[in-house]
């Protein structure tokens, strides 16, 4: 028996509490924890239940509290898919595409995840990413038999964090009890999200471009990137990325389009600003095999380490973030995640 | 540059060749597709791809290969890729789009065994 077995408290109800744009509560919920003990009763009341009618289970979560989860788990830990949120959620733009493909391989049976994307210590550009990250989860699945559960350190997050997660899940879990949240956006990102890229240095480059540069173009990430020490790899992977940031701004965007590059401290950052609006919110989350789009920004976030957008109707700016020298490791390999044929 | 994009193609009974050289983007890619709806339109059982003299490709490359996995399979014909260099493969693998297609490392492969 884990902890928790006897207090259940965030299972689905027979009768589902339901917020304005239809999520139940217990479809998204934060949890918010002080200490591990609370961590692992928390998860385990979410847990539990369908552990113990053999139910799929995923579990991303940072490295250390992977290895407490398992420790603490034990034989139970054998059928859960276990995942080191440091690798999954470095650009949080990645996770729900990982998410979609679970509800895939378990297509038809209720689903249960525990994602902790934000942690103490993370930048505020990925803590922004995550949080819109959260928000979006309330859109990503409509249709899909999932529950999920995002732990929330109250120690070590700051106030703003916490407010955030209260806007992005219905749910929320105080004390191992579920109730609504009193402040959920009904899917919305939270206005701290949206606010304006700062500015990029004095130093920063910049290129304007037509289709007939996009050739030149990679020539040149390729010589910027590898002029900042990215390796060969890598920088075949940034060519490939930021390639689809200008073969999109072509397509469908306006004019007086800029290709902008700078370094920062342990990384590089390219960013593409154009005229266009990107109206879906979750474009480069969702993989589409076919129809015209949705590869292009689909590579961008797997390419990168974290993948900043800006839309409106005024414009969009999306930078890129790519970690160099020792700050570098190599993205997850996984790949091919919600692909159907 | 994109000078030097070519499409050559070969037929050998049933089966059209065709070896794509260059960069496949979205300058190039219209090229290719219409190059690839001549071939199943000439009637071609299989249509082989060989992508071991691309040097860069990108999505709309990789929609084109799918475009033309997708009438291959609403036709009843055969589509099959030959593996190109590390890019490539990356953009396929990336995309989950390799897991859908036939790949090769030679077009002999498929035409000693299929023709």
């Amino acid at each position: 028996m884990g902890p928790g077995t006897g207090q259940i408290v965030t299972g689905i109800a027979s009768n589902h509490s339901v917020t304005a744009c239809e999520q139940p509560i217990e479809a998204h919920q934060a949890l918010f924890y002080g200490d591990s003990a609370e961590y692992l009763a928390g998860i385990f009341d979410f847990i539990n239940p369908a552990l113990d009618r053999d139910q799929p289970v995923a579990i991303a979560v940072p490295e250390p509290k992977l290895r407490l989860l398992e420790a603490e788990l034990g034989d139970r830990a054998a059928p859960i898919q276990l995942l080191d949120m440091f690798e999954l959620g470095r650009n949080p733009g990645r996770i729900i595409p990982a998410v979609l493909g679970m509800i895939e391989r378990h297509a038809g049976r209720p689903l249960r995840y525990v994602g902790e994307p934000i942690w103490a210590g993370r930048s505020p550009e990925e803590i922004r990413e995550a949080a819109r990250h959260e928000a979006l989860i309330n859109l990503a699945w409509p249709e899909a038999d999932i529950s999920v559960l995002c732990p929330y350190d109250v120690a070590g997050l700051d106030d703003e964090v916490l407010r955030d997660a209260e806007h992005t899940h219905p749910g929320v879990v105080h004390d191992r009890r579920l109730g609504p949240s009193s402040a959920y956006g009904n899917g919305a990102v939270p206005p701290g999200c949206e606010q304006s890229l700062s500015e990029p240095p004095p130093g920063a480059l910049a290129r304007d471009f037509e289709i007939d540069d996009l050739g030149r173009l990679r020539a040149w990430i390729a010589e910027r990137a590898e002029g900042s020490g990215l390796d060969t790899d890598r920088t075949t992977e940034l060519v490939t990325a930021i390639n689809e940031l200008t073969t999109n701004t072509v397509r469908h965007a306006g004019t007086h389009p800029l290709l902008r590059f700078w370094t920062a401290p342990g990384e590089v950052i390219f960013e593409v600003e154009d005229t266009g609006h990107i109206a879906d919110p979750l474009a480069g989350r969702r993989l589409q095999t076919t129809g015209a789009g949705g590869l292009g920004l689909w590579m961008v976030h797997h390419l990168c380490d974290l993948v900043e957008v800006r839309s409106s109707a005024a414009g969009t700016r999306i930078r890129t973030h790519s970690r160099c020298g020792s700050a570098a490791r190599r993205g997850h390999e996984a790949g091919p995640i919600g692909v159907s044929a | 540059m994109n000078s030097d994009f070519s499409v050559k193609q070969h037929n050998q009974g049933a089966a059209a060749v065709l070896a794509v050289g260059g960069e496949l983007d979205l300058r190039t890619s219209p090229e290719l597709e219409e190059r690839l709806t001549r071939a199943f339109d000439g009637g071609a059982e299989l249509v082989i791809l060989d992508l071991r003299q691309i040097e860069f490709m990108d999505s709309t490359g990789l929609r084109v290969v799918l475009s033309a996995h997708q009438r291959a399979h609403e036709t009843g014909r055969r589509f099959a890729l030959v593996r190109g260099a590390d890019q490539v493969e990356r953009v396929l693998t990336l995309t989950g789009v390799r897991d859908l297609l036939t790949v090769v490392d030679a077009p002999e492969e498929l035409l000693t065994a299929g023709e």
